[in-house]
């Protein structure tokens, strides 16, 4: 696997690319309605200042050992 | 004068856009080149070079490149060899994991999905402990806790004790991915019964621990007991001299006592194993 990091300068050409965006208050959201994007092994908002981008489906998570784990076991065969 | 500053900010003007559209051009030629690229390339490294280059890019673009750019990143963003992230080392710790050990591997595969996730977490840990990143895997140990509670902490010090072993020893050959998934239930349900991990700070007050050791010693399921300690070489001395001492005050009617101690990142791993039949 390779990893590319997040920073101020690419933050959001990285977002656009995945259609997303921030919203006033740092969290990421759908660009196009808005509605904020929930980490699918925490169940809690993600901040843009905090979050992975994990393959298959393009699968923003919050940055925690348990969800890196919990999207790969859930991706294996 | 006036007309002089005016002829060099117009120049400067003039270098700005030449610059841009430069970089403009630049970028569609990289873009282009990716282009026809894009279908054969595999290796990860290319992808990634690939990707950053059209980050790096993108806000350069004309609109209709930006388009393509957008597709061209999702082509290649499918192929599922890059993760983006604002801290790139924290994915990576639990990536990179790999147990490396056919029957671990095979105890892996056999276990659900949530047993697994622990797995990797446990591993994780073991790694971040070898490198001396104790404090590293005592922040996913916390994260464990809390959300897979008893259960997963008992998974992860199986595995940062290297206590899994034991249990790699139970396996028979004849063993279908039922047996294994079966054993782990086991072990898990029943590894603080069987196993005592002694911290460095309970020391001072050797009552606690005898009675501790003792406890253990009364419930085990097997016919030994396993004591773990990670601290430094005084501690584990300090350990091993509490345990010698319970079957010389016969408080504890141990046959024998077997033990290790090895590197353990900055510190020293003391592994007792306390055998209550003669095997």
């Amino acid at each position: 696997m390779e990893y590319i990091q997040i920073n101020d300068s690419n933050k959001d050409v990285i977002l656009e690319l995945f259609g997303k965006s921030l919203d006033a208050d740092g969290f990421i959201i759908e660009t196009k309605n808005k509605i904020r994007l929930i980490c699918p092994h925490s169940n809690k908002y993600i901040r843009g200042n905090d979050f992975s981008i994990l393959p298959n489906s393009a699968t923003f998570v919050n940055n925690k050992p348990y969800c890196f784990a919990e999207h790969i076991v859930s991706h294996s065969k | 004068m006036a007309n002089n500053n005016t002829d060099i900010e117009r120049k400067d003007s003039n270098n700005k856009l030449d610059n841009t559209k430069e970089q403009e051009i630049l970028g569609i030629q990289v873009i282009s080149s990716i282009v026809s690229k894009v279908e054969m390339v595999a290796d990860p490294s290319t992808i990634l070079s690939a990707i950053k280059e059209i980050i790096f890019f993108y806000r350069l673009l004309p609109e209709g490149w930006k388009r393509r750019a957008s597709d061209l990143f999702l082509k290649l963003w499918n192929k599922r060899k890059v993760i983006i992230s604002t801290d790139p080392e924290q994915p990576k710790k639990i990536y990179e994991v790999s147990f490396g050990d056919g029957k671990l591997d095979k105890l892996y595969k056999s276990v659900s999905k949530k047993d697994q996730a622990i797995m990797l977490q446990g591993k994780s840990m073991l790694d971040l402990i070898n490198k001396g990143l104790h404090s590293d895997s005592d922040e996913i140990k916390k994260y464990v806790e809390e959300r897979y509670h008893h259960r997963g902490l008992n998974v992860v010090d199986m595995m940062t004790t290297k206590d899994i072993e034991y249990l790699i020893e139970d396996i028979k050959e004849s063993f279908t991915s039922k047996d294994y998934k079966k054993l782990f239930e086991e072990w898990v349900s029943k590894y603080d019964s069987i196993a005592l991990l002694v911290s460095p700070s309970e020391l001072s007050n050797i009552n606690i621990v005898k009675s501790k050791i003792k406890e253990i010693s009364a419930k085990t399921p097997k016919d030994y007991v396993l004591i773990n300690l990670s601290g430094k070489m005084d501690d584990c001395a300090a350990l091993l001299t509490i345990i010698s001492n319970l079957k010389e005050e016969k408080e504890l009617n141990y046959s024998k006592m077997e033990h290790d101690i090895s590197d353990s990142g900055f510190c020293k791993s003391l592994r007792v194993k306390l055998l209550f039949k003669n095997n």
